[in-house]
């Protein structure tokens, strides 16, 4: 039998999460998303709300238990308010399952802070020459006594502007595509770490930056998971992430939608509300379509992974789908708006610079649909 | 119907060329990326084009024109759009309020402002809609009260593209006391006049383009009226027409946008993956439609009858392409091109440029779904939506 509800505890866990949301960041979402400054204050509560925690160890700082459903419905629900902090618990997920891996030294240094929310860690996968084929990484990782010396260049590392340390990918010379890859993680105020701050044209507080790694010395204990299969860590994890990411997106965009719904009430022309022409008032169901299909999507790969289940194609399909269906929603209600819409003094321009970064990040759509395509065609069924 | 040139638009085209690729590089380039600095640029270039004898091409001669016909005129701007001139700053002033100008106003309007448009010493803008009158433009409510010798108006505009930069203006405001489009009088008003204020508003590139318009008390002689008093709303039909002809042609050469993107898909070699070979083609085929679209308008235009409402067919079709020929570029660029705009990459910040003007175009100069609304209407034939 089907159940779309929300457990009791998920759906308590929502309305405290959107309550949150709109009371706390809401309101300088568009002040604060025009700024290159990390609101660390924010992340610090959203962190007392045990957001950042979710799935890591308890005597930490987490929830001790993975909770991949959990993970969506916060993203969502915060993204209301704030779709730029709301990827934070995506961000420590990802960032707290590899340090997982590590020391019990590295673990104790970097996982009560980023779970607090009073630090950052970024992921350094992506650099010049490999985005999509993240296995091309050219950074080098040179054993030394007592550890490495690491050297190459990453770019477009999302929150390397406000990192303390970052999840460092890198090869041993010589090796080839996945093999020989070795994950570290590296104090970003190291001597030979050199960040240079990228502008976006969203995503701004994230800080996107390329960091320069020029012999980096980094100790033994800071590896991760074992020597030479870093690159089996990393994938690992991005299936859940892409279902949030979906889920966040979706968030930003059921706020626009809803501001949107309020707008059309009120604003009148020729002696009545604009909701009262199809014109707008078929949108605003159109959309509301669309993000409702897309949601169920990204909670049935979550779901799925929490069940143990095969997930990989669904996870895919959230993270190229839902990015477009808020994209063209928040579209939408910024034509609603008219010129409102595409002012700077107001949050729905903002909402659509921001979600843009997603249609790409985190694994473009061409690559999501590759995965998904090959999953139907090994199979020979669409029943994914 | 003729699509190619005829003989006269033949010789008309390759003078043209051959002046503004000999005269382009008398301008100090690098064109300036922002607009206040665009300014003194434009200002150099447009008195080039006056000097040249290609300003205010279809324009009667007895005010500086040349009288040619329509079409001649859209060459001419489709060879500026082909080897790159500068951003045209003052559409306002020579494309909509010299026209209205030319058909309604006096003698003395048109000996005072029309040449200084020519000769690109003046700037305009258009104070039209307000906080609480956009798509219903006849629900404005700036109100003139008259005084001896001209008005008094008190309101407040917005929206208002280049006021920060513009010398002068059109202003709609209410004079009578009959409702809606009965009791409205077209004005001309220098914007150094006391009593104006403009503040630069932030659009999705964060930079200032449209501002706000504070009118307080600000006095209008008689001389200013455009037509009739409270008969502004008929001169205002004749500007807005003349600004979705400017619409519908286009103001972005998308024919030119898909040369540069097939330029560049055939380049880097992208044009062997057979999902970018087909979207290229789709584009293609889209441009080439809106491109004849323009035609159409010009033709229309050509024969002397204003166009109607085939220019709404123009701008329904042009917006969603411009976005999605600047969406797909971008696409093709690193991190799907959403970098700031920055000068140091000329290439990608033009797409991200389009792409976000685009989503602004879709709503300035009568909404999509004004469009929707005219082309229904007037084209269809459907019944009158409820207003």
């Amino acid at each position: 039998m089907l159940d779309f509800t929300f457990s009791d505890e998920h759906e308590e866990f929502r309305q405290t999460l959107r309550g949150f949301g709109r009371k706390e960041l809401l309101p300088g979402y568009t002040a604060r998303s025009a700024s290159t400054e990390f609101p660390f204050e924010l992340l610090a509560k959203i962190g007392r709300l045990g957001v950042l925690g979710i799935g890591l160890p308890e005597k930490f700082g987490g929830t001790g238990h993975d909770d991949p459903v959990l993970l969506g419905v916060a993203t969502e629900a915060l993204a209301y308010g704030d779709v730029n902090l709301a990827s934070a618990p995506i961000q420590v997920g990802l960032v707290g399952a590899q340090l997982l891996h590590g020391s019990e030294e590295v673990q104790e240094r970097y996982l009560p802070p980023v779970i607090a929310g009073t630090e950052n860690l970024a992921i350094a996968l992506t650099e010049p020459g490999s985005g999509s084929d993240a296995s091309a990484l050219r950074t080098t990782a040179r054993r030394v006594p007592g550890g490495w010396l690491l050297n190459g260049e990453k770019t477009a590392i999302s929150w390397a502007m406000s990192a303390s340390a970052s999840l460092v990918y890198a090869r041993e010379e010589g090796s080839t595509r996945s093999r020989g890859v070795s994950c570290f993680v590296v104090d970003m105020a190291s001597e030979g770490v050199e960040v240079r701050h990228m502008m976006g044209m969203g995503c701004l507080p994230l800080g996107w930056g390329s960091i320069y790694f020029d012999n980096v010395f980094v100790p033994d204990s800071h590896l991760i998971g074992e020597e030479g299969r870093g690159f089996q860590v990393a994938m690992n994890h991005f299936d859940f992430s892409r279902a949030a990411i979906g889920l966040m997106c979706l968030g930003a965009a059921e706020q626009c939608l809803e501001e949107a719904a309020v707008y059309a009430t009120q604003r009148e022309t020729f002696g009545q509300p604009i909701a009262q022409y199809q014109g707008v008032s078929f949108p605003l169901a159109e959309h509301a379509t669309y993000i409702e299909g897309a949601r169920w999507v990204c909670y049935r790969a979550l779901w799925s992974r929490q069940e143990n289940r095969s997930h990989t194609s669904l996870a895919s399909m959230s993270k190229w789908w839902a990015p477009v269906v808020a994209k063209d929603a928040i579209e939408a209600s910024m034509k609603i708006h008219g010129n409102l819409g595409y002012s700077a003094e107001f949050p729905l321009q903002q909402r659509f610079r921001d979600v843009m970064a997603y249609l790409v990040a985190d694994g473009t759509a061409e690559i999501q649909k590759g995965i998904i395509s090959k999953e139907i065609l090994q199979k020979g069924t669409v029943s994914l | 119907m003729e699509l190619s040139d005829s003989l006269e638009e033949e010789r008309f085209r390759s003078g043209a060329r051959e002046w503004i690729e000999a005269t382009l590089p008398q301008l100090d380039w690098p064109e300036p990326a922002h607009l206040v600095d665009k300014v003194p640029f434009w200002k150099k270039w447009q008195t080039l084009v006056f000097d040249g004898g290609y300003a205010g091409l279809s324009w009667p001669e007895e005010f500086g024109g040349r009288g040619v016909t329509a079409n001649l005129q859209a060459i001419f701007t489709e060879e500026l759009d082909r080897a790159g001139a500068p951003e045209r700053l003052n559409t306002v002033g020579e494309d909509f309020a010299a026209p209205t100008i030319i058909e309604h106003g006096t003698q003395e309007q048109k000996e005072r402002y029309l040449r200084p448009i020519l000769q690109g010493d003046e700037l305009w803008c258009q104070l039209f809609s307000e906080p609480e009158a956009g798509s219903d433009l006849a629900s404005l409510k700036t109100k003139a009260v008259k005084v001896e010798g001209g008005w008094r108006v008190t309101g407040q505009k917005v929206w208002t593209s280049r006021a920060h930069i513009a010398d002068n203006a059109i202003l709609l405001a209410r004079t009578g006391d009959q409702p809606r489009h009965k009791g409205i009088t077209f004005f001309l008003v220098p914007m150094t006049t006391e009593g104006i204020t403009v503040k630069p508003l932030a659009h999705m590139l964060g930079e200032s383009e449209f501002n706000e318009v504070f009118l307080d008390d600000v006095f209008v002689p008689d001389s200013a009226v455009v037509g009739e008093v409270d008969g502004g709303w008929a001169v205002t039909m004749s500007t807005l027409a003349y600004e979705r002809v400017a619409i519908a042609t286009g103001r972005v050469n998308t024919r030119r946008a898909v040369d540069d993107i097939v330029d560049y898909v055939r380049d880097t070699g992208l044009g062997s993956d057979p999902k970018i070979r087909d979207t290229v083609a789709d584009l293609y085929g889209r441009s080439l439609a809106h491109y004849l679209i323009g035609q159409r308008v010009v033709a229309l235009a050509t024969d002397g009858g204003p166009p109607g409402p085939v220019t709404s067919i123009g701008k329904l079709y042009f917006c969603p392409l411009v976005e999605d020929l600047a969406d797909f570029r971008l696409s093709l660029e690193p991190l799907g091109g959403q970098f700031a705009p920055d000068a140091s990459d000329p290439v990608a910040t033009r797409w991200i440029r389009l792409a976000y003007q685009a989503r602004g175009t879709a709503i300035a100069g009568g909404s999509t779904f004004i469009q929707r609304n005219i082309v229904a209407e007037r084209i269809l034939g459907m019944p009158r939506g409820a207003r």
